[in-house]
């Protein structure tokens, strides 16, 4: 068996208006991924080149232990895609499209199925193109968990659906982890489903990762600290600190590489701390992408 | 049986603290005794929807604080602690003193004070 | 080149049930201009004919649109490209699947226009010139299917259409004029003679030549995009 489920060494893509630059990603199996980044940052041409589908102009793309694209048939056999802007066939019915894929895939399960269909709340005999945009979304989730694939590769699954269908939705993600030896990769730009349920989680901001860690050191490196300065002049830089907000003698400073040491670093200046917070996904993912964007306008 | 936990989004606490802040509740009210077989890694992750890492960290501060026991290929049971019960309630009001007794300090309180601040506040709360 | 033939065929299976009623439609379209054709009238032949032309090319357009532009148009086609194929394996359910969805509308029409030929009142020597204008037919779907595949454009596939159409009435205008094949079209037996062979030969390694050049062609290619 394979430890990395997916690995991606210094992948580059260029388009006319976009260019993906030395993409390095590493998932190892039986963990959720959860890939954040802003409409056009990137995600879905990386999951293209991760399914074979697009050919990176360099870099190696390894997924289940094949390298693609070449070897892009026998890896579609175990891995379960969808995503944002694909359809099905409107003048068919659900029940049409599951005996399709039935019958490409032995690993289908018609209980698993009955069990998705109810707890979606689908109806097999409904014409595609009288579905809801999220009934839409999550039958097409259907046909791809159903089959139970090693390797989901999810692009932008929550995407346009309600917070009731949101949830159905999680919630199966969720139940797909009881067994280790299934991974899972989602794009999002809604940080708070990826905050939840991910193991492992990647930010990518114009072509480029900015930054990817498993969940706990991210929010454990980053922290917001509140502080009051001995006077209201401007603030002296300080190590590990990528971010400072000041007015008067109240600061707020972003660590991404948090220590104690801050904190004494502080005291010998004479700042007071008034408090350390954690921070939310959001808070951390946009700080990163300005502080990023600052980085490279300099 | 599904264990259910009860986590908020919007707690400012990180998700491992809820989640071990719950499981020390469920051992405080009396629901899980000493040895009671705690669900897999797993089960807990995909039945709160919280990830693998996550849970997997509150399992493993649970077991540093001797709340929780591992045994390699058995899964987690609750600790063989005396009085279990009253210790995490120790705990917990040490943890709130601690939050005074900060803010105290930040206010300018020295120690007797803080203490006759208290001792005021317990008096008004008997007279309710 | 790797190819899964059993993907191939479910591809084309799906396809065929996507078009399925609408090709029995056209059959029963076929059937009524061949109909109209037999009765003894001028009005009512002249009328069959036309609409049992428009029935074969519209068969034809109707295939390669749905089975290819509107697919990919509707991005149907994202979900297909998920499923365990490469483009080879896609291009040749959509070339050979076509061209069979086709060819099972077009075979039953042609067989009947011929049988009709020979047992009605027509004279029997229409039957070369029906039959090289119907595998003129074949071909220009065959162009089409290409066409769509390759340029991968709606666009490009609809200015196409509109030129083979365009050229379909030249075809038959010039093949009509070559003294071969008119000197014996109210005559009371087929003539098979040299020049139909080489119009029909033509015709048919035409075919070949496009399905074997348009499936080269994407095969080179690794990807979908």
């Amino acid at each position: 068996m394979n430890d990395i489920a997916i690995q991606l060494n210094d992948v580059s893509k260029a388009f006319k208006y976009f260019a993906l630059k030395n993409v390095d990603l590493t998932l190892p199996t039986g963990q959720i991924m959860g890939f954040v980044g802003a409409n056009g940052a990137g995600k879905s041409t990386t999951i293209r080149i991760i399914m074979g589908l697009m050919q990176a102009d360099q870099g190696k793309v390894n997924v289940l232990g094949r390298t693609l694209p070449y070897e892009q048939a026998n890896l579609k056999q175990e891995v379960g895609y969808s995503s944002e802007e694909m359809r099905l066939y409107g003048a068919k019915n659900l029940g049409w499209h599951m005996q399709f894929i039935k019958s490409i895939y032995p690993s289908w399960d018609d209980n698993y199925a009955k069990a998705l269909l109810n707890r979606f709340d689908l109806n097999t005999e409904q014409k595609i193109k009288q579905f809801s945009k999220g009934q839409h979304i999550k039958a097409q989730l259907l046909l791809v968990l159903a089959r139970k694939p090693k390797l989901l590769v999810l692009d932008e699954p929550t995407t346009g659906l309600d917070p009731v269908a949101r949830q159905e939705v999680m919630n199966e993600l969720a139940l797909i982890l009881q067994d280790e030896q299934r991974t899972v990769l989602f794009s999002s730009h809604n940080t708070a489903d990826v905050e939840k349920i991910s193991d492992q989680i990647t930010f990518i901001d114009r072509g480029r990762i900015i930054d990817s860690n498993d969940k706990e050191t991210f929010l454990e490196n980053w922290r917001r600290i509140n502080i009051e300065l001995p006077s209201d002049h401007e603030m002296l830089p300080m190590g590990h600190v990528i971010h400072v907000e000041q007015q008067g003698r109240i600061a707020s400073m972003v660590s991404n590489q948090f220590t104690p040491s801050i904190l004494q670093a502080c005291q010998q200046q004479n700042i007071r701390v008034n408090s350390v917070d954690n921070m939310t996904l959001e808070e951390i993912f946009l700080t990163s992408v300005m502080h990023r964007r600052q980085g490279e306008q300099k | 049986m599904t264990i259910k936990l009860f986590l908020s989004q919007t707690d400012n606490r990180p998700m491992y603290l809820q989640i071990m802040a719950q499981i020390k509740q469920k051992v405080m009210v009396g629901d899980w005794l000493t040895g009671f077989h705690l669900p897999s890694i797993r089960e807990l992750a995909a039945s709160t929807g919280v990830s693998v890492i996550t849970v997997k960290r509150a399992y493993l501060e649970l077991e540093r604080e001797g709340v929780i026991v591992t045994q390699q290929g058995k899964g987690s049971f609750i600790a063989q602690t005396d009085n279990m019960q009253t210790k995490l309630q120790d705990e917990e009001l040490d943890q709130l003193l601690t939050q005074v007794a900060e803010q105290a300090r930040q206010m300018g309180l020295d120690e007797p004070a803080t203490v006759q601040r208290l001792q005021q506040v317990y008096q008004r709360m008997l007279k309710k | 080149m790797n190819i899964n033939p059993a993907m191939i065929s479910r591809l084309f299976i799906k396809d065929w049930q996507l078009i399925q009623r609408y090709m029995l439609m056209y059959i029963g379209l076929g059937a009524l201009s061949i109909f109209l054709m037999s009765v003894k009238n001028g009005t009512a032949y002249y009328t069959g004919v036309v609409m049992l032309i428009t029935v074969l090319i519209g068969a034809s357009a109707h295939v390669v649109f749905v089975s290819i532009v509107i697919e990919r148009k509707e991005h149907q086609m994202s979900f297909i490209m998920g499923l365990p194929i490469n483009v080879t394996d896609y291009t040749l359910s959509k070339l050979l699947g076509g061209l069979v969805a086709y060819l099972l509308c077009w075979t039953p029409i042609v067989l009947t226009l011929l049988l009709v030929i020979g047992f009605s009142d027509m004279p029997n020597g229409m039957i070369p010139m029906a039959l090289i204008t119907a595998l003129e037919i074949l071909l220009a779907t065959t162009l089409l299917l290409c066409v769509a595949i390759v340029f991968e454009q709606e666009a490009v596939t609809i200015v196409v259409m509109v030129a083979l159409n365009l050229l379909f009435n030249l075809f038959l205008f010039s093949v009509g004029q070559m003294p071969e094949i008119n000197m014996h079209i109210t005559s009371d037996t087929p003539v098979f003679n040299a020049t139909v062979f080489g119009i029909i030969g033509v015709e048919l390694l035409s075919i070949l030549l496009l399905l074997v050049a348009t499936t080269y062609y994407k095969s080179r290619k690794a990807c979908f995009f």
